[in-house]
């Protein structure tokens, strides 16, 4: 297996979800993980350092986005919310893909500076200094990010009656305890 | 290290003990281990966030989607000569489409895509502007300075005063989510790249400016339609003390005579409405410069 090809089976499932998880739609999670490797393709040799090549490609994802965001801004093909409908669905695994499906959703609510922060934070593949590099921004501003972002997330999960705040407080101390009677 | 900043340190720890190490966290666990109530705090927290990690990992990756990654190369090429050794035998066929490379510059380019001014008669968004982050706050920041420099309509800003200036920029600065467009240390790396941006670059800096450590610098935008232009902020770092400098083009301004440099020192005042800030102002021929500190007025003055 060449270097390349290690390369991509290491990261294209985590920058998928990193991809679906900003634009909610998975053709064009496919589009931008594609397009992120074309670019390492054409431009990774000017990488000297091999060991951040991860942080390398999860930073031209989330640029690749902001860019097809800026221009869908500009001539509009199709509201973002309305990929949600076009989330995937397998009959066999429906009630965890509805988890999936809503945590997504509340990603996707959440102000955008906090979406993207909150999103690697909880993909557990970097730490708040690798975010911070991703992102662009200082490290101060990331903790804030996703403290403040985990603040609304909850809002939104404790407003909500969806499955994936029912789930999550399950795992409540208190909840468990009064589970286990 | 109170229990409520090692809350904000520890949101940062990925529930998954990666960060185990980390230095940044270790002055929050230990607290945590003395602290009951901190200690389960963290507990649920970590519980919290693996909980909603274990559901993101469960979005599904499409089947054929690696295959579709290599289809994709296969449908391009590059120039080998230019590859790594290692990449040319994975990219001898790739092919890139036409105009590709222009679209990734392109793309790199709107990434530094400068804030877009509101609207001078829209001050009222200024006050509005804490609801985003370091991009609104570059915005409340250029409101002020629009405000500063044009009244609403656009007409020369006879009522607009230098407080509002003051409120908007220390807001900005002040702001914990203000981020710059770039960050480097060193000043002619920051000229250079402003340059590279059309923007203006400060010519006329104080002498106890020149060749300290730069911390970033920032693109703004003053004014809008017609009267669009674009300002920057260069922060520098000298003796513990961080120093911001908002420069403009001066035919973008209409009001105030600026002294020159040289007399800069002279004027530095605290500011009334923002107590434990500083500023002064100057201009050149070209531009007009603000220069403010979180400090005394001596200590700006001290630059000149």
């Amino acid at each position: 297996m060449d270097e390349f090809e290690e390369l991509v089976d290491q990261h294209y499932q985590a920058l998928y979800r990193f991809g679906f998880s900003l634009a909610r739609n998975p053709d064009r999670a496919v589009d931008l993980v594609q397009q992120t490797f074309v670019i390492w393709a054409q431009k990774g040799h000017q990488l000297k350092d091999r060991s951040k090549a991860k942080a390398w490609l999860f930073t031209t994802l989330y640029r690749e986005f902001l860019g097809i965001t800026r221009q869908s801004q500009r001539s509009p093909e199709m509201e973002i919310s309305e990929a949600e409908h076009e989330l995937p669905h397998n009959e066999e695994n429906s009630g965890r893909r509805m988890d999936a499906q809503r945590a997504v959703t509340l990603l996707g609510e959440l102000d955008e500076i906090f979406r993207a922060p909150l999103t690697l934070f909880y993909l557990q593949q970097h730490s708040y200094k690798e975010i911070a590099s991703i992102l662009g921004v200082p490290i101060g501003t990331v903790m804030s990010r996703i403290s403040r972002g985990k603040d609304q997330l909850r809002r939104k999960m404790n407003a909500g009656s969806a499955e994936v705040a029912t789930r999550i407080l399950e795992f409540q101390p208190g909840t468990i305890d009064k589970t286990n009677g | 290290m109170d229990r409520e900043s090692a809350k904000f340190i520890l949101q940062s720890f990925r529930p998954d003990g990666e960060d185990a190490d980390e230095p940044a966290f270790a002055e929050a666990l230990t607290l945590a281990t003395k602290d009951r109530e901190l200690s389960e705090w963290l507990a649920n927290e970590r519980a919290q966030d693996a909980a909603f990690s274990a559901i993101l990992a469960e979005i599904e990756i499409p089947e054929d989607l690696r295959e579709a990654i290599f289809d994709v190369l296969e449908g391009t090429q590059d120039q080998p000569a230019e590859f790594d050794a290692d990449f040319v035998g994975a990219l001898a066929a790739v092919r890139p489409p036409d105009g590709l490379r222009e679209q990734i510059l392109g793309a790199m380019e709107m990434e530094q895509k400068v804030v877009e001014m509101p609207s001078v008669h829209r001050r009222g968004f200024f006050k509005a502007a804490i609801w985003t982050m370091s991009i609104a706050a570059v915005i409340a920041v250029i409101v002020g300075v629009g405000a500063f420099f044009a009244g609403a309509g656009g007409h020369a800003l006879a009522s607009a005063t230098l407080g509002e200036l003051q409120d908007s920029a220390v807001k900005m600065l002040e702001d914990p989510f203000l981020s710059l467009d770039l960050e480097n240390d060193r000043q002619t790396v920051l000229n250079e790249w402003l340059a590279d941006h059309q923007l203006p670059v400060p010519r006329e800096i104080p002498l106890g400016l020149k060749g300290v450590r730069g911390i970033g610098c920032k693109l703004l935008k003053v004014g809008d339609g017609e009267k669009e232009s674009r300002g920057s902020l260069v922060c520098f770092y000298k003796e513990g003390k961080k120093f911001h400098l908002i420069t403009i083009r001066r035919d973008s301004v209409k009001a105030g005579k600026a002294a020159a440099l040289k007399a800069a020192g002279e004027t530095c005042y605290d500011c009334p409405r923002n107590p434990g800030w500083a500023m002064t102002q100057w201009s050149d021929r070209d531009h007009t410069y603000f220069l403010l500190g979180k400090m005394n007025s001596g200590q700006l003055a001290s630059l000149f």
